[in-house]
């Protein structure tokens, strides 16, 4: 988990500076674990993401 | 007693009999807000012009029948709903001169209903984190909790009687436990989100804040159109009691009064069983993060890169990094987000309902902090329908809330349940006074 925090955190310094990235370092952080322990959760492949089709109707 | 006081309950019987007029309600609460809104701070917009010309309005049609419990009723609106013809800011200096054309939909549906615009209560940037200026009426030194810390404010302190939010973490329910106020998070999509400026699609939901759980019956009827029997009850009622990651993230004092206010509902016939909470539960965190902080992205992209210094830093850094996850990370997020909602359903099922304290804690002090969403964040991530009910009182004098949440579209009956806990814990529903907090 670390290692890939750190990775997103060198990929934030590429897009936004250093300076700024410093600025977000907390944030980039935090998204980065709970991103990390999002993929590293078995997911049965069957599980359907919440997702809707929502077809609007106007009246 | 001043029309300002009076319940939102109380001030429709009045001018359904005709003992009080919407015109003359409307004055007393623009009095009020004269009074103390200088030291709260809850309000961006109050046109009174406007605000009593819609209140005569609605005197005239009240000629022809009461419209619903809330007719003649001026409402608070969180700063991120589009109000026609009214400034809708989102707490943002790009939104400083925004004045909409169309009105949010669940606006339409409450002036079809009677409900006049008070004003545009005070928001969070966006209704995420960077705060707002609005004090807590219990003590001005405290946040009044956010994102719709002046919505909060304003209920309780009696510049209105009932309030709109939104919640897509806890911005709903944890200001109204801050504050001593009834906050209402309704099922997903039970209400209209159109027109209320988005922070993240799939978790944004309308809420709503009053003084009392009648109030919060009457205002649900209002916006749903349905007309439902009021009927505090608690009968044979089997309520679940969430321990866990609930009682590990709470304070000593919040754990303790929570207690304190079971034993109560204990007391009083309600059967009470501790639940084990399933194992997803525990992703619920990282699942919520991960969702929002893409959806977010996705809500300001095209606006963060060409004004991005116009961000405040709490709000820009989790735009940044939302737009760095990758999409594998958010549609993971959400296939494991269904399962967390089926076992969480299935847990709930076999109860009325199950109840948490409605806050980690009570009002931090100072205003940079807006509090933990952290015992809210559950039920906006599942769309499950919950309600605060203030419950008691922490050492320092600030209120203490209980979370009270159902199976989707259950919300009638957690009304019920929280009417009965409000009779037995006998919280004051009366407008709290600011000065000398």
């Amino acid at each position: 988990m670390e290692e890939y925090t750190r990775m997103m955190f060198k990929a934030a310094i590429d897009l936004w500076g250093e300076e700024r990235a410093a600025e977000m370092r907390a944030h980039v952080e935090s998204v980065s674990r709970a991103v990390w322990k999002v993929g590293n959760t078995h997911l049965d492949p069957g599980t359907e993401p919440v997702t809707r089709l929502k077809h609007w109707r106007d009246e | 007693m001043k029309p300002y006081e009076l319940s939102l309950a109380e001030s429709g019987s009045k001018i359904k009999e005709g003992t009080l007029s919407p015109l003359e309600l409307a004055e007393s609460l623009l009095d009020r807000i004269d009074e103390i809104e200088p030291l709260l701070k809850a309000w961006v917009t109050v046109n009174g012009d406007q605000v009593r010309s819609d209140a005569e309005e609605s005197s005239i049609m009240l000629g022809e029948g009461v419209m619903s419990g809330i007719h003649g009723i001026p409402v608070g609106v969180k700063d991120i709903y589009f109000t026609k013809g009214m400034k809708t800011t989102m707490g943002s200096p790009i939104f400083k001169d925004y004045v909409p054309t169309v009105d949010a939909d669940i606006l339409t549906v409450m002036k079809k209903a009677g409900g006049v615009v008070l004003g545009k209560t005070e928001t969070t940037e966006f209704a995420v984190h960077d705060p707002a200026p609005t004090r807590n009426p219990w003590n001005t030194g405290h946040t009044p909790g956010g994102s719709s810390s002046g919505s909060a404010a304003a209920v309780s302190s009696g510049m209105c009687q009932v309030a709109f939010g939104s919640q897509t973490g806890g911005s709903v329910i944890r200001p109204a436990s801050y504050c001593g106020i009834v906050g209402v998070k309704p099922t997903y999509d039970l209400l209209s989100r159109r027109n209320v400026f988005p922070l993240s699609w799939s978790l944004d939901h309308v809420g709503y804040m009053t003084r009392t759980t009648q109030d919060a019956h009457i205002m649900l009827e209002a916006l749903t159109g349905k007309e439902k029997e009021w009927l505090p009850r608690m009968q044979a009622s089997k309520i679940g009691l969430l321990a866990g990651y609930f009682k590990e993230n709470a304070t000593e004092e919040v754990w303790q009064g929570f207690e304190k206010t079971v034993a109560t509902i204990w007391g009083e016939g309600a059967k009470v069983e501790t639940v084990t909470l399933p194992e997803s539960f525990k992703l619920v965190p990282d699942v919520h993060r991960v969702i929002m902080s893409v959806e977010t992205a996705a809500v300001h992209e095209d606006m963060f890169k060409k004004r991005g210094d116009e961000y405040r830093s709490y709000l820009r850094g989790f735009i940044a990094s939302g737009l760095m996850v990758p999409a594998t990370a958010y549609l993971r997020a959400q296939s494991l987000r269904g399962q967390i909602i089926q076992d969480m359903r299935n847990l709930i099922e076999q109860f009325d309902c199950v109840i948490c304290p409605s806050a980690t804690d009570s009002a931090p002090e100072g205003l940079e902090w807006t509090g933990s969403p952290a015992f809210n964040a559950p039920w906006s991530l599942t769309g499950f329908p919950s309600i605060t009910v203030p419950s008691s009182m922490t050492k320092e004098g600030l209120p203490l809330g209980l979370q009270i949440i159902g199976v989707p579209y259950s919300e009638w009956e957690l009304l019920k349940i929280a009417g009965w806990c409000e009779d037995k814990f006998g919280f004051g529903t009366r407008p709290i006074d600011p000065r000398g907090s």
